[in-house]
């Protein structure tokens, strides 16, 4: 009989044996009977030559491994008597593992959905990504890449964008890539439907890009490569998410024509609800709008108007290549055979430059992740967050180590009772171990669960929330559920082997006779110390967690209460994109100002104006200023500079402490005028009034402006720096006008204004979506977003550290007073009194 | 040796056992009077002993055991040897064969 028939079966097994031994014995008796012997007397003998018969049954019984499950089985269940037996204990270990393995499997899922997963597509395995290695570039390309990555071989730098010839070279003539396909980034663009404004972030693709992802629409049609040429009808894709965001999932606007940055184009289907580009970073991210390359680059604008260059211009070089590696083909030849046809199709400026270089080499990476460039810019603060909870798993199994030793020293008489009577010390280990290993089991279980609620929270926690219109997938996988049971066992085992080896170092003779006091307190001693270097640790790192938490905190705060300069408090933000609708030069000034005209006589509006740049938005351009009269300086005068409308100090609540502000006399036929801030006139003004006084730019200006203002100083770019010396210039004097955000300031509801600005913005130009309402504070809120999250997380972690130690210090006091009841006990009797022993 | 009866060496009942179960299905006493009358109460069982060994090779797939009456009709557990069993006999008495020969070889040439 086999060893599971034997286990599974082992009530039949048992009487089987019974039987078979008796009639061995019978048989011999009844033949010693037969042989003229008593009943008695043969019985004797038969029992004799035998030998032992229970031995014999568990002789027996030992065959095989159907013994080993039985004892497993019998651990097990005994394991689980005692720990319903002691439900406090059992819940204190399970909450601290539960916490710690929780905590690590939610960062870890963080940490997998971002660095490890692959994208929802066919084969993502087969997906390559196109990149060159050139030491330098010829003058005269123009280059746009998102960000470089960086060759995982070698360290190099590397190109991640080429020209559209090169494209369609390479496609045309591989033999060992197939599915070649290429995309490249659009500025947000217009979408005008039926007198309703949308605004989406766009990408343009080759005509197989869908195909060659192997992604299928959600409704309607994805776009095929007849839609990818010169003289056919514009055709786009939208998202799901902007479907519904946008549409309201309307069943009619797959199908639908609408203008797109004013060009006719049929919005022919939905990409999957899953699908959220390749991209997890930069303006590519999770578009909006998918047109193909020949029809994008005719609709593509800049922010301030301007067409953009064509995207199949051979100087263009901002197209991102994937493709898929045919079966069977080892990517180091598809890598040489793409870097002939490259090399080849190399335009004179590039073998120009070539002698001194060498050509630039096509390296090929693995493209099943995307070209994912959030992974490297959070692998640091991941890895900083797999650290901490690394240590906060030690404290919790630091204190389920404590924990065990305390039970072990309530259950030593029990385990000295066992070894008196014939237990093996490993059997004792064994035991201990299984009561380690289930309740490590049932603390990873419920921390798996944390786990999965956690994540979740955590990834609002993330900096930007862009990361949830990605619908970053985080939620627990194989690979996660697989790391909370290793990292279970790993510490089950660890930290249950220690405490069960010493639990079980027993002096028999001293143990067994319980009031010992002596002999106790001696073994008890090398013991205790032991322990309390556990205790020393955890509370160590808690604190160091807790000072880093308070830390972060009270930079936050720091942070939030700075003084900004303006106030923030009641003043909408918004942006529009009137450029991509066609508006330039005159039009545009016209709409801008009949627009804050409008917003400035809404009712509750205080005061309403517009500047190039948000402020606290980490955007803007600087410039060198030369004052009239002064002798140049070696020093760069920089400022920066922000294009406002009129009231605009007013809106933002900036002292105006000379002069006058922008104003809208001030075109762009006008007199060219400037407001500076305290900064500027003190550092580039120093002992006059500025006001009166002209400069110029030292870059592109010819003309001399007068500085006819000067207003308080106020941050720019962030919360963190100090103002920077900044030029307000009237935004008509722009000589780059383009899109705006316009700044509103309530009376007291931002709420009803809100609405307000929606109906004045379509009363305008019902074709004019109005982009990020947001309030200023918001916009300063989302710039401390990750100071937030790690003020946050350290004061979990924390928090959570600071409890475990906790813990773990009242499971060593608990452990300490069980170790001299006696002793307390004895004290107490000859008088002293409890406070005294306190 | 004389009178003294030899232990069994280790290993050596295993094969003992297959051989006699070898002739055909047998039932555990059966076995134990079969090893000491054939050979001639030279071994000295400990008949207890032998259901362990039985309960091995059970375990290992070389025997097979099947309950059936007797002659006296009461119900018995009557081992019988598998294919495995057969193999594993036949390697077992060629290791012994060369076994006693190495050592006859060595006590005959020593002398």
């Amino acid at each position: 009989m086999r060893w599971y028939r034997r286990f599974f079966r082992r009530g039949l097994t048992e009487r089987q044996l019974d039987a078979e031994l008796r009639f061995h014995l019978d048989q011999q008796t009844a033949d010693y009977v037969a042989a003229g012997m008593t009943p008695e007397e043969a019985r004797r003998r038969a029992r004799l030559e035998f030998g032992g018969l229970d031995q014999v049954k568990e002789e027996c019984r030992d065959v095989g491994a159907a013994r080993f499950m039985e004892t497993l089985l019998q651990d097990v269940r005994y394991g689980l008597r005692m720990l319903a037996k002691n439900p406090g204990f059992t819940a204190a270990v399970v909450i601290t593992l539960a916490l710690g393995i929780g905590a690590n499997t939610a960062i870890f899922s963080l940490a997998n959905g971002l660095l490890f997963k692959t994208l929802p597509l066919r084969n993502p395995s087969q997906l390559v990504i196109l990149t060159c290695a050139a030491s330098k570039q010829p003058e005269g390309l123009q280059v746009s890449g998102i960000s470089n990555p960086r060759d995982p071989r070698s360290g190099r730098e590397l190109m991640n964008v080429f020209n559209y010839s090169i494209f369609k070279g390479i496609r045309a003539r591989t033999q060992s890539l197939t599915d070649v396909f290429a995309f490249a980034a659009l500025p947000r663009v217009n979408i005008n439907d039926r007198g309703s404004g949308h605004s989406g972030i766009a990408i343009t693709v080759s005509g197989n890009y869908f195909s060659a992802l192997g992604i299928h629409a959600a409704a309607g049609r994805l776009l095929v490569e007849g839609d990818d040429g010169a003289n056919v009808p514009c055709a786009a894709a939208i998202s799901y998410r902007f479907w519904q965001t946008e549409f309201g999932g309307d069943p009619s606007v797959p199908g639908r024509s609408m203008a797109l940055n004013g060009t006719p184009c049929t919005i022919v289907g939905v990409t999957p609800k899953d699908f959220q580009g390749l991209q997890y970073f930069g303006p590519v991210s999770a578009p909006d709008v998918t047109v193909p390359i020949v029809q994008g680059e005719q609709i593509g604008r800049w922010g301030w108007g301007g067409k953009l260059p064509l995207l199949t211009a051979d100087n263009r070089w901002s197209l991102q290549i994937m493709a898929r590696l045919k079966p069977g083909v080892y990517e180091q030849r598809a890598q040489l055979e793409t870097n002939s046809i490259f090399q080849e199709m190399l335009t004179p400026e590039w073998t120009s430059i070539a002698t001194e270089s060498g050509l630039p080499e096509i390296v090929l990476l693995p493209g099943s992740k995307g070209p994912n460039f959030i992974a490297p810019f959070l692998a640091k603060p991941v890895t900083i967050l797999m650290v901490v909870v690394t240590l906060l798993l030690m404290i919790a199994c630091a204190n389920v180590a404590s924990l065990f030793l305390a039970r072990g020293a309530a259950r030593r008489k029990e385990f000295t009772v066992r070894l008196a009577l014939g237990a093996k010390r490993s059997r004792l280990i064994r035991q201990l171990l299984t009561e380690s290993v289930l309740l490590v089991s049932l603390g990873g279980g419920v921390g798996f669960l944390l786990a999965w609620g956690a994540s979740r929270c955590l990834l609002s926690f993330l900096p930007s929330s862009s990361f949830m219109n990605l619908g970053l997938n985080v939620s627990p996988d194989l690979r996660v559920f697989g790391f909370a049971a290793e990292i279970s066992l790993f510490s089950g085992v660890v930290f249950g082997l220690g405490p069960a080896a010493q639990t079980t170092r027993i002096e028999l003779s001293a143990d067994l006779k319980e009031s010992t006091l002596l002999s106790r307190r001696a073994s008890g001693k090398s013991r205790l110390w032991s322990r309390k270097l556990l205790v020393t640790f955890q509370l160590a790192v808690s604190l160091l967690l807790v000072v880093v938490a308070g830390l972060m905190v009270r930079t936050l705060q720091n942070l939030k209460s700075a003084d900004l300069g303006f106030d923030p408090r009641n003043v909408l933000v918004f942006s529009l994109t009137p450029s991509a609708n066609g508006y330039t030069g005159e039009k545009l000034a016209l709409l801008y100002n009949r627009l804050l005209d409008r917003l400035n006589a809404l009712p509750g509006v205080v005061a309403a104006s517009a500047s190039s740049e948000v402020l606290i938005g980490d955007s803007g351009g600087s410039n060198a200023i030369e004052v009239e009269g002064s002798t140049p300086s070696q020093k760069q005068m920089m400022t920066r500079i922000n294009y406002v409308a009129p009231r605009f100090f007013e809106t933002m609540s900036i002292p105006l402490l000379a002069g006058r502000g922008p104003q809208t006399r001030d075109t762009a036929s006008g007199a060219k005028v400037a407001a500076i801030n305290e900064t500027v006139a003190r550092k580039y003004f120093p002992g006059t009034s500025p006001v009166g006084k002209r400069f110029r730019w030292k870059l592109g200006g010819e003309d001399w402006i007068e500085v006819v203002g000067i207003v308080g100083d106020a941050k720019f770019f962030n919360v963190r720096d100090e103002p920077p010396p900044t030029t307000y210039i009237p935004f008509q004097q722009n000589p780059w006008m383009g899109d705006m955000s316009f700044e509103v300031r309530a009376a007291t509801s931002t709420a009803v204004v809100a609405k307000e600005i929606y109906s004045a913005v379509r009363a305008v130009d019902p074709n004019l979506p109005v982009v990020e309402m947001r309030s200023q504070q918001q916009q300063i809120e989302s710039s401390l977003n990750t100071d937030r999250v790690f003020a946050k997380l350290a004061g979990l972690f924390g928090a959570l550290g600071l409890t475990l130690a906790c813990v773990g210090l009242y499971g060593i006091m608990a452990y300490n007073v069980t170790l001299r009841t006696g002793e307390i006990g004895i004290r107490m009797a000859l008088g002293a009194n409890p406070r005294g022993i306190l | 040796m004389g009178e003294e009866k030899a232990e069994f060496l280790k290993g050596t009942l295993d094969m003992l056992i297959l051989k006699i179960v070898a002739l055909g299905p047998i039932h555990g006493y059966a076995i134990a009077q079969r090893i000491q009358q054939t050979s001639r109460e030279f071994f000295q069982l400990q008949q207890g002993s032998l259901y362990p060994a039985l309960h091995r090779l059970e375990d290992r797939g070389w025997l097979q055991a099947e309950w059936k009456p007797t002659d006296t009709g009461r119900e018995a557990k009557f081992y019988s040897l598998t294919r495995g069993g057969r193999k594993q006999l036949e390697a077992e008495v060629v290791n012994w064969e060369r076994l006693t020969e190495a050592v006859a070889l060595i006590l005959r040439t020593a002398e």
